[in-house]
């Protein structure tokens, strides 16, 4: 299996872009994800954030460039690449004749999971799905169907799990508790990446700033603590500008 | 609160907006033709009504067409035909009237859309002036729709009664069926607007048990079989005028008393039981062109209605794909069915094709019917899995396995439907055992490759470099077993290019990507 020097990352960009028509969507994103970490990709709208992630999960190929997912090249082992990675997109679609509750013993019946059920309950209880488990997700609000693609996701534990605007369709209690339980799964050896416009509830590893397709911005995030992503972005988008 | 003046000034604008909203969806259509109302200069005006004129000319010439076909079917049909549709006429007025408020008492009859809910329901319009306007826009639909369908029905119905009688049967019908369709709806709009207004949310959903005591009370009672006496007294002739404006007279009073009982809509009732019609009324042209989203908006809100019945029953790896496939198809038991008659008859018909030795035009018809309407619930969990990479990224099994176990519970009731079918056939032909055989094995293959050419199409399967439809697959399968009998003859052949079919349909859908990218 041909891989990537750095075989112990969890994610390695290499010189990714992506051509949708006749526009650069993405253009040379160079970057990785050495080992567990939490880290918030930011930009505009339109900036390529979702491109990216879906690249990076599979879901799209790049015209130029390599995505490796611990050390596997995405596109040649695509079978291999994908049991590692999941992502969950900014309005997860699911089944129209399974319940919320169903979904989720679906799927971990299908992954042949163990202890899933108590972990399960208490994501759904936290996230205040419990009471509409029985509903089917055509019904349930936005903020509600992105819970529950996220227990989803959680419960099936890819040592890469992207995330795109988990915030936007939140609720602050909601964020924060996903906020915390994404520093757990960080701390089990995880490695996050999501996207988002807000300010998240807690300083992530890393900040990763797009514009227009490019990566205009690499920051720690301890080093910017004192500072709100828009004020983030501001100064990257005016550090782009005078460039 | 009675009919007012502000009650008709509401009426005159709400009959305006509704005749706005028909002339833009009209303009659409006549913009896709290529006139943008617009431009107005000499050669556009020049271009309307060339339309204009090739529409008309259109409608009279394939009207005439219609009658005199069906004029034609009427000629050969006996006398005691044409007495017996005469003499069911008053039973199938009662009928159309018990089907009108069944409709009426299931679900509200006065439809709200997402801008009306907006807009007409939030303010404070006349609740009688808006219930009449839509009545109004039901009548026309059901005289522009029905009048026409049933007076063709009548031009074949009446060819057995001979020329006086059968020369204007048909017009005479639709004048005395024009009053009938303001009563039969006035009164099932009446009946649906005061469950509406009881608001027995509760007993609701079985309300519409009680349309069915008409047929019983008209048997009961023959002045409520009077018009659809009327209509037949109309089609024997002469014309029976004084009956008729009786009927228009009988459907003004009904009419009249829709409008005193209107007044008293609950708006918030009507709109809550117009959703599915809002949503499938948002989706505007799409509903014509995309008629999957139209046929999912009507599942979703039936299984919502209806609420989770059953349970996922129990199973690990594939066994959950099983489990979840019977769960889906429990929860749609009249797909079911459907899918076992649509393969009995398909199998029938093939027997009937092969051991009757039909022409080449007949086969033709047949795969046709197999290509533009195929049994689509086999690969329906199969194509949700892989239309969504995200729900597909929670499935670790091959797409092989995925079509297979994921469809399993409608491939065994297409393989039960194929078998009846193939039993009934073989009794009819009176086949040998090795014809038994052979048979059941093609249902078989048929069954699988029906499956796995659907299977292959939602994959997105690459064939000699190209992302082949169904339709493609299917036509492939067709071109591999004719090959094949041409080649080595009918029995070898069809095992033999079946088999082949099987192998690479089977290879495609097993080695292709669990998420197809481009």
């Amino acid at each position: 299996m041909s891989g990537h020097p750095n075989h112990g990352a969890h994610l390695t960009v290499s010189h990714v872009s992506y051509r949708y028509g006749p526009s650069w969507v993405l253009n040379d994103i160079t970057f990785a994800l050495p080992g567990a970490a939490l880290v918030v990709l930011a930009g505009r709208n339109g900036a390529g954030k979702s491109t990216l992630l879906r690249c990076l999960a599979g879901w799209a190929r790049p015209t130029r460039g390599e995505v490796f997912i611990q050390g596997v090249r995405v596109y040649q082992h695509e079978r291999h690449a994908r049991a590692r990675v999941l992502l969950v997109p900014d309005t997860p679609p699911f089944y129209d004749e399974l319940t919320a509750w169903e979904h989720v013993q679906f799927v971990a019946r299908a992954n042949r999971l163990t202890g899933w059920r108590e972990p399960a309950e208490r994501w759904l209880r936290q996230f205040g799905l419990w009471s509409a488990r029985d509903a089917y997700p055509f019904t349930l609000s936005r903020g509600m169907r992105y819970k529950l693609g996220l227990c989803l996701a959680l419960m099936l534990q890819p040592p890469l799990l992207l995330l795109d605007e988990p915030l936007g369709p939140l609720d602050p209690v909601s964020a924060g508790l996903l906020w915390e339980e994404l520093e757990r799964r960080r701390g089990e050896g995880m490695a996050i990446l999501l996207s988002s416009h807000q300010t998240p509830p807690a300083d992530p590893d890393r900040y990763l700033l797009m514009e227009d397709g490019v990566l205009i911005g690499d920051l720690p995030g301890g080093e910017t603590a004192d500072q709100t992503l828009e004020e983030l972005l501001a100064d990257a988008l005016d550090a782009q500008i005078g460039g | 609160m009675h009919w007012t003046r502000r009650s008709v000034a509401d009426f005159r604008v709400l009959a305006w907006l509704r005749w706005r909203q028909w002339r833009s969806s009209a303009l659409y259509w006549l913009r896709t033709l290529g006139y943008d109302p617009a431009r107005q200069n000499f050669i556009d005006r020049l271009y309307a009504l060339y339309l204009l004129l090739f529409g008309l000319v259109w409608i009279v010439v394939a009207g005439l067409a219609a009658v005199s076909q069906a004029a034609a079917l009427g000629r050969g049909l006996p006398p005691a035909a044409a007495e017996a549709f005469l003499s069911s006429m008053p039973w199938l007025v009662v009928g159309l009237a018990v089907l009108l408020l069944i409709r009426a008492l299931r679900s509200s009859p006065l439809l709200l859309s997402f801008p009306d809910m907006a807009y007409v329901a939030a303010s404070p319009v006349s609740r009688a002036a808006f219930a009449m306007v839509n009545f109004g826009q039901a009548c026309i639909q059901y005289w522009v729709i029905v009048l026409p369908v049933a007076a063709l029905l009548v031009v074949v119905a009446s060819q057995p009664l001979g020329q006086p009688v059968a020369r204007w049967a048909a017009l005479r019908a639709a004048a005395a069926g024009a009053p009938v369709i303001p009563l039969l709806l006035s009164l099932a709009w009446l009946g649906g607007l005061l469950r509406l207004d009881r608001r027995e949310r509760r007993g609701s959903s079985l309300w519409w048990w009680a349309a069915l005591l008409l047929v019983p009370l008209a048997w009961l009672l023959p002045p409520l079989r009077w018009p659809g006496e009327a209509i037949g007294a109309a089609i024997r002739g002469p014309f029976p005028a004084g009956t008729v404006v009786l009927l228009w007279a009988v459907a003004a009073l009904a009419v009249a008393a829709l409008g005193y009982v209107s007044q008293k809509i609950n708006l918030i009732a009507a709109a809550e039981e117009s959703r599915t019609y809002a949503r499938l009324n948002a989706l505007g042209l799409m509903a014509i062109l995309a008629p999957d989203v139209a046929k999912q908006i009507r599942r979703q809100e039936s299984l919502a209605r209806r609420g989770a019945r059953l349970a996922l029953p129990r199973g690990e790896g594939l066994m959950a794909l099983a489990a979840r496939s019977m769960l889906l198809s429990l929860r749609r038991p009249l797909a079911l069915v459907q899918l076992a008659l649509w393969m009995s008859g398909a199998v029938i018909t093939a027997a009937w094709l092969v051991l009757g030795k039909a022409p080449l035009t007949l086969w033709f018809f047949w795969v046709s019917f197999l290509v533009w309407a195929p049994p689509k619930m086999l690969a329906e969990a199969f194509g949700s899995d892989t239309a969504e990479p995200y729900l597909r990224q929670l499935l670790p099994m091959g797409n092989g396995a995925l079509a297979l176990a994921g469809g399993s519970t409608p491939l065994l009731v297409a393989l039960l439907g194929g078998g009846i079918g193939w039993i009934v056939a073989a009794l009819q032909h009176q086949l040998t055992p090795a014809g038994w055989v052979f048979g059941a094995g093609l249902v078989v293959c048929g069954v699988l490759v029906l499956l796995l050419a659907q299977a292959a199409a939602h994959a997105r399967v690459g064939f000699l470099g190209w992302r082949p439809p169904y339709a493609g697959w299917l036509l492939i399968v067709v071109a591999l077993i004719g090959g094949a009998i041409l080649a080595t003859g009918p029995v070898p052949g069809a095992i033999l290019g079946a088999g082949l079919a099987l192998l690479l349909l089977g290879a495609a859908v097993g080695a292709s990507q669990p998420i197809a990218v481009d």
